[in-house]
């Protein structure tokens, strides 16, 4: 950048400034916006590691995945402020009234949004003290948690900025809280036997379930070394993780060239370039007016009077699970769906990957076996956590769709406005979409949950119930899914007063039960009637739920 | 469409954006929604569209409560913030269709009403245009004419005369209001041009720190003032000058 660019840019911040950009909130609420992530972190950190990690119940693999886990909901959290920042700040409106390029716009915003993550540093520190506490406390705990803890804090907003490709990014970390929920609820409130059945689980599978985690390829090692058990295997472990953030630059890349706001209002402002402009945007400016939208009046006129426009959709053009799902819609829902889903949903290309996950672990297995391989025993229960997610609707429903409507001015409306458009609608519509994507599911799982069984020495037919419990269990949470989808699109949780304070307990109340349920189906007997009480519990929620939004209870709106 | 507001109140955090507000708006009126900024104009305007909830009163249309999940119910009304909802990646036309569809605004004989609004609002050429790629002023003329191809009965509309739209489309804009309340609609705007209301509106709402000031004809104001022509201007003089 030469200093003529320097001085544009500095003249640019200055105009943003005055025209609101850059105003000052009031203290407590720039407190709040930068510290947000943090105090979510903390919350988890009160509810798994005072419970779980702090605590004798777990083992190493059980602390090693819970620590993991929660680092991942930080990443997560990164993800979302870093989106925010970047698509959805308010400052964005004020921008758009300034000769700004959108190249720009986009480093500012990214500047801004990597500055907020300063507070992941102290955060890592806190993280590697407390792995270092649940070891050995010694004074050599403090220089160590310091030099891990940048490792770590470094580690995670790289992870985080990389979310930003991956378009199922806030699906999964809303499945990543419900993790956390059902690790707290495992240990609270659950009755012992639960309890102890869960812990057993994380305590034998918890090393294999943090080696599938980005985080966990970084905690893993560290805590075993902190803990004096480490090897020099561990080493390798750092190797994808270095190799995952060596596609950062790549990342960066991609969101720059795709980056997107209201960049067309501004041009429509400075159709006269302003005099110090340099060459390059006057020729964006000149392109942007002469660009060739134009199309024959008389063929635009004949296209509107043949009602083309008005026209549904055909229905989707690949894909059999896509085609029932449309068979079974109705004309009204098939509108929705066309408003909610810019592009024809991948469900059936979502139902091969998960087979194909599936079949691989079960043949992994085998060969390991075979071979004498016992370390591929891990690939059976990696196969059926990836395969499970990516075949039954608990990560697709929503991601690739455009629920939400684009932010108008500095608000966020919900799905529900400000078109005419109902919750019932939209939950049925969804709801659906769940049915038959689970039951596509049930073939794969009741095989593979047989399979599993069989290599496990449990009986064939346990496993294949253990299938198809998690396929009813999916479409028992897609209910709680939109729930939460809606909600998260409204001021009730931003903005308390009694009747949000009691819409929010109930959200909170009802989530619980219903996970707790779902969860005991698993590993307690009598499963199935846990199940179908998650089901009714996950209903009755939503129908709770469905009647508070149709009496006016709470804004369908969030400010930016 | 008969609407009543019986005393709501609303707030965000500790500021009253309104306040115990009661008025009823008679089918085929058009009301211009005055007041400075921060008076709760658009608090109000979103009120009416559901898009926000009252602490406290209830709205009503047609003596029926207002019921978010009555399709039926929304579908009579349509709401234009200031800077519309649109999907920016789509055609002018594909947000058209999209949105009079979900209207079940469809009807035969719309496509012509479509021609007309899109030369009206000279857009016709740009029909094929990502939304994305137009200016802010076409943008709020896209979903102007998506409110009157819908033709619901109350439309909201949040400062349409600051919308950037340019004078040419402030006149179609007028013009098809003036129809659409002679056909019975009732159209809320908001608005601080004070010149505009006094040639485009049936009565004023003065909204001032959240409370109704006064909701009346101009030619009420006017008297209740002694008849001085520039009522409007003297209202908002005294406003500014009561203690706060």
């Amino acid at each position: 950048m030469n200093a003529g660019d320097r001085e544009f840019c500095r003249r640019l911040e200055a105009a943003a400034q005055a025209a609101g950009a850059g105003r000052r909130a009031g203290i407590w609420t720039r407190l709040m916006r930068a510290t947000r992530p943090f105090w979510v972190t903390v919350v988890a950190a009160l509810l798994v590691t005072a419970g779980v990690a702090l605590g004798d119940s777990l083992s190493g693999g059980g602390k090693r995945l819970t620590l993991a886990v929660l680092a991942l909901v930080l990443c997560f959290d990164v993800h979302q402020r870093l989106a925010k920042t970047l698509y959805q700040d308010a400052d964005l409106l004020a921008l758009t009234l300034l000769p700004a390029s959108r190249e720009w716009v986009f480093r500012r915003q990214l500047r801004r949004g990597l500055w907020e993550m300063v507070f992941l540093l102290p955060l890592g520190v806190a993280l590697v003290w407390i792995a270092r506490l649940g070891t050995r406390p010694d004074m050599v705990a403090l220089p160590l948690a310091v030099g891990g803890g940048l490792l770590l804090g470094g580690c995670f907003a790289g992870f985080g900025v990389l979310a930003l490709r991956w378009r199922h990014a806030a699906t999964v970390r809303g499945v990543i809280w419900m993790g956390l929920v059902v690790l707290w609820l495992g240990n609270f409130v659950a009755p012992d036997g639960l309890k102890q059945a869960l812990l057993e689980f994380l305590n034998q599978y918890g090393d294999m379930a943090a080696g599938l985690l980005p985080t966990g390829w970084v905690i893993g090692p560290l805590h075993r070394w902190l803990g004096g058990e480490s090897h020099a295997s561990d080493a390798l472990w750092l190797l994808p993780a270095g190799a995952l953030l060596t596609l950062l630059p790549a990342v960066l890349r991609w969101a720059e060239a795709n980056y997107r706001f209201r960049d067309a209002v501004l041009l429509d402002y400075a159709a006269e370039p302003p005099a110090d402009c340099d060459d390059e945007d006057r020729a964006a400016i000149a392109e942007q007016h002469t660009r060739p939208t134009h199309t024959g009046l008389t063929e635009i006129t004949e296209r509107i009077l043949s009602r083309e426009f008005l026209l549904p959709a055909s229905g989707p053009d690949r894909g059999w699970i896509e085609r029932l799902v449309w068979r079974w819609w109705t004309p009204r829902e098939r509108l929705l769906a066309e408003w909610d889903w810019a592009a024809s949903p991948s469900w059936t290309w979502s139902w091969k990957t998960g087979a194909m996950l599936l079949t691989g672990g079960v043949f992994l297995t085998l060969a390991g076996r075979l071979l004498g391989w016992l370390w591929l025993e891990a690939a059976l229960p990696a196969g059926g956590i990836l395969g499970g997610l990516a075949c039954l609707p608990v990560l697709t429903g929503f991601a690739g769709g455009r629920l939400a409507i684009p932010p108008a001015g500095s608000l966020e409306f919900s799905p529900l406005t400000p078109y005419p458009r109902t919750f019932r609608e939209l939950l049925f519509l969804l709801v659906k979409a769940s049915v038959v994507r689970a039951a596509a599911a049930v073939p794969l799982a009741v095989v593979f949950g047989a399979l599993a069984g069989h290599l496990r020495e449990a009986s064939w037919l346990a496993g294949a119930d253990l299938g198809l419990r998690a396929c009813v269990a999916a479409c028992a949470v897609t209910p709680l899914l939109v729930t939460a989808r809606i909600a998260s699109g409204t001021n009730d949780t931003q903005r308390f007063n009694f009747r949000t304070l009691l819409a929010l307990a109930g959200h909170i109340v009802g989530f619980l039960a219903t996970c707790g349920l779902l969860v005991a189906s698993f590993v307690v007997p009598g499963g199935w009637w846990f199940l179908l009480g998650g089901l009714a519990m996950s209903w009755l929620w939503t129908f709770t739920y469905r009647v508070t939004v149709n009496r006016c209870w709470f804004d369908l709106m969030k400010r930016g | 469409m008969l609407v009543e507001f019986q005393s709501v109140t609303k707030r965000y955090g500790s500021v009253r954006a309104l306040d115990r507000v009661s008025l009823t708006l008679q089918p085929g009126q058009l009301v211009a929604v005055l007041g400075a900024n921060g008076a709760g104009k658009t608090t109000f305007l979103r009120l009416l569209a559901g898009v926000a909830a009252p602490d406290s009163g209830e709205i009503h249309f047609d003596h029926e409560p207002m019921r978010r999940e009555d399709l039926a119910q929304r579908q009579r009304f349509f709401f234009l913030p200031d800077f519309p909802a649109l999907f920016l990646d789509e055609t002018v036309l594909r947000n058209l269709g999209l949105i009079l569809r979900l209207y079940g605004a469809d009807r035969p004989g719309v496509e012509g009403q479509v021609v007309e609004l899109l030369r009206d609002f000279d857009l016709l050429t740009l029909a094929d245009a990502p939304v994305g790629t137009l200016s802010r002023g076409q943008i709020y003329k896209t979903a102007l004419a998506a409110l009157i191809a819908a033709d619901p009965e109350l439309w909201l509309l949040d400062e349409p005369l600051a919308s950037g739209m340019d004078p040419h489309g402030l006149t179609a804009f007028r013009r098809h209001v003036r129809d659409a309340v002679g056909r019975g609609r009732t159209v809320l705007y908001s608005t601080q041009v004070l010149d505009s209301v006094e040639r485009f509106s049936d009565r004023v709402c003065l909204l001032h720190e959240g409370e109704v000031r006064a909701f009346a004809t101009l030619e009420e104001l006017r008297q209740q003032s002694g008849g001085a022509n520039d009522v409007l201007e003297r209202l908002f003089a005294q406003l500014r000058e009561e203690p706060r």
